[in-house]
């Protein structure tokens, strides 16, 4: 990233994840324009919303899908999949393709978005209003995925607090951790939302708490979209690269995300560093993996939406007591020696 | 029980997926497929090869400042629109090609996107400066956008200064005590 223009990298920080992309480039593009000291439009921070929400809800509807398949439950994973279509169908007609926007920029958003495509993009939405409460039914009713997730892996609120959960785990847990309420980077406040919370903190409380917050997700982009063909407005502001740092926190589907960049005042930054909140949440569930069924394994760690290609490292535990013992970055394992 | 439900209404409704071949797939009207160029619109100012964030788009010279290419490889784009974006005269817009199979990897090459630079030379030392019509352009934009009582004046100094290498111009700067060194 320090080889590339500020321009260039917001593609690049695109490509980190696949799945969340728009939380990537949201996060880079507002730790630049806090380093470059200025703020996007008020319709850009409507577009951002919306992208990002559709995102949050096509991500945890991809997680319900395949927890429920390493559950063994295919039917499901079906299903959810099969709905998921509708948020895509949603995305690509606001930007053109289903996954990489490529829309949000610095200052702003780079494209606009005609209300014919919003009007197309709610219609597909409201589609997906009338099937997620079916899926959080079937979930609530299923004895399958409630045999195989309850109880598994199961953390209070000061635990998942001490080993560093972020995101929907925390929120899992009862643990309210969202950086939306928290560090208002966008408008949620105009929206009428509010973070989700569950109460037992297990592998099926996760899933739980993500179809409901794809629901509530849902919600808030309808009234994004509402707003966003009432109104009208700038889409970019004008900026000067000047040097400094800026740090933002974003919260992706996963959690937490966080984007620190340093420039002098040149087009490269001089500086890049990205955590991402998979590094968080592995890093924590394999604190809880020891005395669980191997059976069990595939579903502790799949029930905290973890994305691997996100967080190229290794933890290294020991096999008598799980304490860790060293976590090394997967480049450096081919020569790594315990 | 509901599940039973959504299963029995799968099997009457037809299937969701379409036969792709057969059947061409259906784009968003924002649909952003590999760019294309406008010869004709083209000034030659190269924006979106230095904004390219993968280097699918670039410029090539095949006879020493003779002749320049411009070229855009399929290979690499990544269709993030940025090029579309920046060009300055729209010479470059969205194909809504999205079926980019090959049987040879030289064919993702767009090689009909070869453009001509004529290059204008610098009047002292020779060395290439930039294509005719680059310079045009940035004359035209002088001439509507300044005032009236400098237009003149500004697009004659404008003349002088643009017939010469980036080198050579600033030799001149310095004669004239024009140069920007002078506030530094």
């Amino acid at each position: 990233m320090e080889q590339r223009t500020f321009h260039q990298n917001i593609f690049l920080a695109e490509r980190v994840c696949g799945i969340c992309n728009t939380a990537h480039a949201i996060c880079y593009c507002t730790a630049v324009e806090r380093l470059l000291g200025i703020s996007p439009p008020h319709r850009a921070q409507l577009l951002r919303i919306l992208l990002a929400e559709l995102e949050r809800i096509h991500s945890h509807l991809l997680l319900i899908g395949l927890v429920a398949d390493l559950a063994g439950f295919r039917t499901l994973f079906m299903y959810a999949w099969k709905i998921r279509e509708h948020v895509l169908d949603a995305i690509e007609r606001i930007t053109g393709s289903r996954r990489h926007s490529g829309m949000v920029t610095i200052g702003g958003v780079s494209r606009p978005v005609p209300g014919k495509d919003l009007a197309s993009a709610r219609r597909s939405l409201l589609v997906l209003a009338k099937e997620l409460p079916k899926l959080l039914s079937i979930m609530k009713e299923s004895t399958t995925l409630k045999r195989r997730c309850r109880g598994v892996t199961e953390v209070d609120k000061q635990t998942a607090r001490k080993i560093g959960f972020v995101g929907p785990n925390a929120r899992a847990s009862g643990l309210k951790l969202d950086v939306r309420a928290a560090e208002p980077y966008l408008p949620y406040a105009e929206l009428d939302w509010k973070p989700v919370l569950g109460e037992f903190g297990d592998s099926f409380e996760r899933l739980i708490v993500r179809a409901r917050e794809a629901y509530q997700s849902l919600r808030t982009a309808l009234i994004c979209i509402k707003r966003l063909l009432s109104e009208s407005g700038p889409l970019t502001v004008e900026y000067q690269l000047r040097a400094g740092e800026g740090i933002a926190r974003v919260e992706a589907p996963r959690g937490e995300l966080v984007y620190y960049l340093a420039a002098e005042s040149t087009a490269h930054p001089s500086f890049v560093r990205i955590r991402t909140p998979t590094m968080l949440n592995l890093s924590a569930i394999v604190q809880l993996l020891p005395g669980l069924r191997v059976a069990d394994v595939p579903i502790a760690i799949g029930s905290i939406d973890p994305c691997m290609t996100c967080c190229d490292r290794v933890t290294v535990l020991s096999a008598q007591s799980a304490a860790v013992l060293a976590r090394i970055p997967l480049r450096a394992l081919t020569t790594w020696k315990p | 029980m509901k599940l039973l439900k959504e299963i029995l209404r799968a099997l009457t409704r037809p299937p969701v997926t379409t036969q792709y071949p057969a059947k061409p797939a259906s784009l968003p009207p924002s649909f952003r497929g590999p760019p294309d160029f406008d010869d004709a619109r083209c000034i030659r100012c190269f924006a979106c090869s230095s904004v390219c964030p993968t280097g699918a788009c670039y410029v090539q010279d095949i006879s020493d400042g003779e002749r320049t290419v411009l070229i855009i490889d399929y290979t690499r784009c990544i269709s993030c629109g940025r090029c579309v974006t920046i060009c300055p005269t729209d010479a470059l817009h969205h194909t809504r090609e999205y079926s980019l199979l090959a049987s040879r990897k030289t064919l993702y090459t767009l090689s009909s996107t070869e453009v001509d630079v004529r290059f204008i030379r610098c009047t002292e030392c020779n060395q290439p400066i930039t294509d005719v019509s680059h310079i045009r352009f940035i004359a035209d934009r002088l001439s509507e956008n300044l005032p009236e009582e400098v237009r003149d004046r500004a697009l004659e100094d404008f003349k002088r200064f643009s017939s010469l290498c980036p080198a050579c111009r600033t030799k001149l700067a310095r004669k004239l005590g024009t140069s920007p060194e002078k506030w530094c």
